[in-house]
């Protein structure tokens, strides 16, 4: 009973949470200065009363509180995003259509971020103070000091184009329609190594670091200490007594990680060709597509919320501490 | 305690030696960032020389000229006909500059770029938009978020829950998304210190939300101490309170913060101009100067472009080294 009301309350909140974004969005857009027609308004071949028709057509015309509630209800009660601007097809085709592939990338580098994350926390903690512990340090900060995308512009001029390992660009080869599913899928992987392993390592660090302290912590404690005096193994120790215990404070960061991992997901599409919303995102901005920007901010948002509503509850479920202090 | 005490000298010495360069743009870097040399597209970095073609010593360094290597377009070669000796404090009275040879040869001691501009003077230049946007935008951060932070602490109440549920929001951002969309739906023909200034803005009104929630603590702490209430017991004003007890430990905090704060400016800035939305051509960003990366013919053949991101790379590790530092010695006086 407790966890269902629990759970309840943090959805409400998300939702509320939402909703403020998507406002707070749309009148920082339509409050700044210029408008979609600003472009053409620089044309001298376009007309002034191009550019009016346009308005109305867009609505743009009305006062802002009008454009708001219609806005609003089309969302709310239709589910209607409108149409883009720039590319004319609805906003919701668009964004089914490059969801999926900023999921596979994310997908992607969570793996690589958590895997090595982990891995590079408990050796750092096991080894604590010693050589490895300092150079794993370091290299995190390296990794984190350097800006997601010059990283994968060395990565680039180095595996792909001096050694030639790895697709540059894209997410398929050209001839990934023809071939059978299960080679698809290595050609998919294939393209999706480069941009999730650079996206990934630059942020494992962070990971590891939160891995390292836990585990530094839980290993002092007396009941690991309990476990050793029975002669367990010191792999059977770590691994199914401490390291559990360790990670609460790693799923609970995961709401703190996605929202940097989307804002890097935006750059990481652009350089590396991939078909996702980031990329989708960046030229509605280029374009000022309202009801794409509208969108993609939406979703972003939608994601991250999804995402801390996901730690919080994976929490509560691994420590019955959290659920109770919520009751 | 773990291990040794993290080193303070070297981070003060690089970010020191790092801002008065960028602070003496117009003396350090040997040329105008803007100004374009069409015969040397994408020159590589000139050599300094001691022993000239004839196997020569020279006391003073000098370099060669570049000349278009003959039947390879794009590639150059030395012309050993004359040497350019180094000139230290060079040029006409006025527009002197620390480093410099004699014209018509030309010192690109990290070669140029697509347009033939000189990249060392891109960098040095660079260096005023990146490294004062990062210090500018973090201490606007750091200053809301004590205002804010000092506020929801000392006051509490619905004020209190105001804040603090409006920087969830603001940390619920995906923040990239937000800038970019900032940015974009502003003119984009700024002028160079206007959209300086916005992105300072922008980056700024972003990154208040840690650093307010870090003070709010400190200073929900500092005033249950026995001494805050014994100073209330005896009349204080809240002017003398926050003054006197609660604001110390929270500029403190916000020093810190600060440390951190300021590389990941920075690199919110590079990153913006690198995606073409920061400061515009022809003033130069660290992260401007990583553009032509992206094109493939560059990124193989021109090595000496990866260059600007070397000094990006020192300073935010310098930043974090001072942060780890200060946080310690700190924690140790208090």
């Amino acid at each position: 009973m407790i966890t269902a009301l629990f759970v309840l309350r943090r959805i409400l909140s998300a939702l509320l949470l939402l909703a403020l974004v998507l406002s707070a969005t749309f009148f920082l857009i339509h409050l700044a200065p210029g408008d979609p027609t600003t472009l053409l308004a620089v044309d001298p071949r376009v007309p002034p009363e191009h550019r009016q028709r346009l308005l109305e057509l867009y609505g743009l015309d009305q006062p802002l509180g009008v454009q708001y509630l219609r806005w609003l209800e089309a969302v709310a009660l239709h589910g209607d995003w409108g149409r883009s601007y720039s590319l004319g097809r609805p906003v919701t085709e668009i964004l089914a259509e490059s969801l999926p592939n900023t999921v596979w990338l994310v997908c992607g580098t969570l793996l690589v971020q958590y895997g090595f994350g982990l891995l590079l926390g408990i050796a750092a903690a096991t080894r604590r103070d010693g050589l490895l512990d300092h150079q794993i340090r370091a290299v995190s900060l390296l990794l984190f000091a350097l800006p997601s995308f010059w990283l994968a512009l060395m990565a680039i001029e180095g595996l792909s184009v001096r050694l030639d390992l790895f697709p540059a660009s894209g997410m398929r080869s050209l001839d990934a329609d023809v071939l059978p599913a299960v080679v698809r899928l290595a050609d998919r992987l294939h393209h999706l190594a480069l941009p999730a392993l650079v996206l990934g390592l630059s942020g494992c660090g962070q990971i590891a670091r939160l891995v390292r302290n836990g585990l530094i912590e839980v290993l002092s404690q007396d009941y690991v200490r309990a476990a050793r005096a029975r002669g367990l193994s010191p792999g059977r120790v770590l691994w199914v007594h401490a390291l559990p215990n360790a990670l609460g404070p790693v799923v609970q960061g995961f709401g703190v990680v996605l929202p940097s991992l989307l804002s890097g997901a935006l750059i990481i599409e652009a350089i590396f060709a991939w078909p996702g919303v980031g990329r989708v995102a960046y030229r509605a901005i280029l374009s000022r597509d309202y009801p794409m920007v509208l969108a993609t901010t939406a979703l972003a948002a939608a994601l991250v919320v999804l995402g801390s509503l996901l730690a919080d509850l994976l929490h509560a479920w691994l420590d019955p501490r959290v659920r109770e202090s919520h009751a | 305690m773990s291990g040794r005490r993290p080193a303070l000298a070297w981070p003060v010495a690089v970010l020191a030696f790092l801002h008065l360069i960028a602070l003496g743009a117009d003396v350090v870097a040997p040329y105008d960032p803007a100004e374009q040399t069409r015969e040397l597209i994408w020159a590589p970095p000139t050599k300094l020389h001691l022993v000239d073609a004839a196997g020569r010593w020279h006391l003073r360094p000098f370099v060669y000229r570049w000349r278009p290597a003959d039947g390879a377009p794009g590639r150059y070669v030395e012309d050993t006909s004359r040497i350019f000796p180094l000139r230290l404090w060079s040029g006409e009275a006025g527009t002197r500059r620390l480093l410099g040879v004699e014209p018509p040869a030309r010192l690109h001691l990290l070669g140029t770029d697509g347009l033939g501009r000189d990249q060392l003077s891109r960098l040095v230049h660079g260096a005023r938009t990146s490294l004062f946007a990062g210090l500018g935008a973090a201490l606007l951060a750091v200053a809301a978020g004590l205002l804010l932070g000092t506020l929801a602490g000392y006051f509490g109440g619905w004020l209190d829950d105001l804040l603090m549920r409006g920087s969830e929001l603001a940390m619920a951002l995906p923040a990239l998304y937000l800038l970019l969309a900032a940015r974009a739906f502003l003119p984009l023909e700024l002028g160079p210190a206007a959209a300086w200034g916005l992105i300072v803005v922008l980056l700024g009104l972003l990154g208040w939300p840690p650093a307010a929630r870090l003070v709010r603590g400190v200073v929900l702490a500092a005033r249950r101490r026995g001494y805050v209430g014994a100073a209330r017991g005896f009349g204080a004003s809240h002017v003398y309170l926050l003054r006197r007890h609660l604001l110390p430990p929270a500029l403190a905090v916000g020093l810190t913060q600060l440390v951190l704060l300021v590389p990941q400016m920075i690199l919110a800035e590079v990153t913006l101009s690198f995606l073409g939305l920061g400061v515009s051509e022809p003033t130069p960003s660290w992260g401007s100067m990583l553009v032509p990366l992206t094109s493939y013919p560059v990124l193989a053949a021109h090595g000496w472009a990866f260059l600007p991101a070397l000094p990006l790379v020192l300073t935010v590790l310098s930043y974090h080294q001072l942060a780890s530092a200060g946080r310690q010695r700190l924690r140790r006086t208090a």
